[in-house]
C-alpha cells in the first residue's frame, strides 16, 4: 500500500469513526432495535471502508453511511411489512423527507437518547458502561474488556446478552422522568471516565484522542441537564 | 373449576427452543395444546420468551428496585402458562402429566381463587 492510500485508508476509517455513534444512535431509535441499527450501520462501514480509499471520502460521509445503512434497514422492514397495505409508499415517503434533513445538515443526535436506553435498569449494572462505549462511542469488545479487566470472550458474550435483552424484552427509548436520572446517570459517568482515560495519553489527531473529546462532549451533555 | 398450569422448563429446554431440534421442541407443546383445546378444557394460556428476557421490580422501603432477570435464580425458570376447566385436582393433574416439561422440569397445578 503506498503512503497516499494508507493516509486515505486512515481517513477513512477516523471518518467512519466520528460518525458511528450518531449514527447508531439515530438509526436505532427512529428504524429499528439496536442490533438492527449495529448491523446495518457495521455493512455501510464496510461498504466504506472498500470504497473510499479508492474513491475518496466523500463530502459528507455521515450522510453516505446513513443512506446505505438506512437501504439495509429499509429492506428489512419492507420484508416484514410486506402484508401491510402502502407500507412501501410509506417508507419511501419517509426516505425522502430524511434525504432533506441530511441536506440540510439537520440530523437530530440521538446520542443522549441511545445512552440513557444503555443505563435502563432493565440491563445488568455492569453491563451498562460496557455497552454505552461499544454501541455509542464504537469501541471495541477487547478495548472495553481490558478497561474492565475482564476476557474480552466474557466481555463480547455479555454485551451480546445485554443487546438480546433489550431487543426481546422490548426496551423503549422513552427519556426518563428527571426523578430517574441520579439513579441512572452513574453508568453513564463509568462510560465518560473509561473513554477520557484511553484519550489520555493519545497524540492529537489520533482514535483514541477522538474519545478523549467524545468523553468531553458526553461530560457537557450531562452537566448541562 | 379453573386451575392454573405453570410450567417450569429446565435450561436446557430454553436453549432447544432456539437451537437444532427446536422443531420437536415446539411441535411437542402444539401437540399439547391442541389435545387442550380438543378436549374443550383450554380457557388461556402463552409461552413466554426466555428468563434472560425478564426484568424484576421490587419496591423497597418506598424505592423502586429494577433488576435485570427473573426473581429467583435458579436452574428452572418459568416457561409458559395454561389456564384449564377441570372437576377435580387430579384431572387437572393428568393434564399436567400430559406437558412437555414435566418430564425435563416440572409442572405446578394450582386452583384459580374464584373472585
Amino acid at each position: 500500500m503506498s503512503q497516499a492510500e494508507q493516509a486515505e485508508t486512515a481517513l477513512a476509517a477516523f471518518a467512519a469513526r466520528d460518525a458511528f455513534g450518531r449514527l447508531v444512535g439515530y438509526l436505532s431509535a427512529h428504524f429499528g432495535t439496536l442490533s438492527d441499527a449495529e448491523d446495518a450501520l457495521a455493512d455501510a462501514l464496510l461498504a466504506a471502508l472498500s470504497q473510499w480509499p479508492q474513491a475518496g471520502v466523500p463530502a459528507n460521509p455521515t450522510a453516505w453511511l446513513l443512506t446505505v445503512a438506512r437501504r439495509r434497514l429499509a429492506d428489512g422492514t419492507r420484508r416484514s411489512l410486506r402484508a401491510e397495505k402502502g407500507a412501501a409508499q410509506l417508507a419511501l415517503l419517509a426516505e425522502e423527507a430524511e434525504a432533506a434533513q441530511i441536506e440540510q445538515g439537520a440530523l437530530p443526535d440521538e446520542r443522549l437518547r441511545l445512552l440513557l436506553l444503555c443505563t435502563h435498569p432493565a440491563i445488568d449494572r455492569a453491563l451498562q458502561a460496557p455497552l454505552m462505549l461499544q454501541t455509542v462511542l464504537g469501541f471495541q469488545a477487547a478495548e472495553i474488556a481490558d478497561a474492565f479487566l475482564i476476557a474480552p470472550n466474557t466481555m463480547g458474550q455479555r454485551l451480546a446478552r445485554a443487546k438480546t435483552k433489550i431487543r426481546e424484552s422490548g426496551l423503549g427509548f422513552d427519556v426518563p422522568p428527571a426523578s430517574a436520572w441520579p439513579d441512572r446517570v452513574a453508568a453513564l459517568l463509568d462510560a465518560i471516565y473509561v473513554c477520557y482515560k484511553r484519550g489520555w495519553a493519545a497524540p492529537a489527531g489520533s482514535a483514541s484522542s477522538e474519545q478523549r473529546s467524545e468523553a468531553l462532549w458526553l461530560a457537557e451533555l450531562v452537566t448541562a441537564r | 373449576m379453573h386451575y392454573m398450569l405453570t410450567m417450569i422448563e429446565p435450561e436446557s429446554d430454553f436453549t432447544r427452543r432456539s437451537e437444532t431440534g427446536a422443531e420437536a421442541y415446539w411441535a411437542g407443546w402444539q401437540a399439547y395444546t391442541a389435545a387442550l383445546v380438543e378436549a374443550g378444557v383450554l380457557v388461556s394460556g402463552n409461552a413466554l420468551k426466555g428468563p434472560e428476557t425478564a426484568t424484576t421490580l421490587r419496591i423497597l422501603e418506598g424505592k423502586t428496585s429494577i433488576q435485570d432477570g427473573p426473581f429467583s435464580e435458579g436452574r428452572e425458570q418459568l416457561g409458559g402458562y395454561y389456564i384449564i376447566e377441570a372437576a377435580s385436582v387430579d384431572e387437572a393433574l393428568r393434564w399436567a402429566a400430559r406437558a412437555p416439561c414435566a418430564e425435563t422440569g416440572a409442572v405446578e397445578v394450582r386452583p384459580v381463587l374464584e373472585m
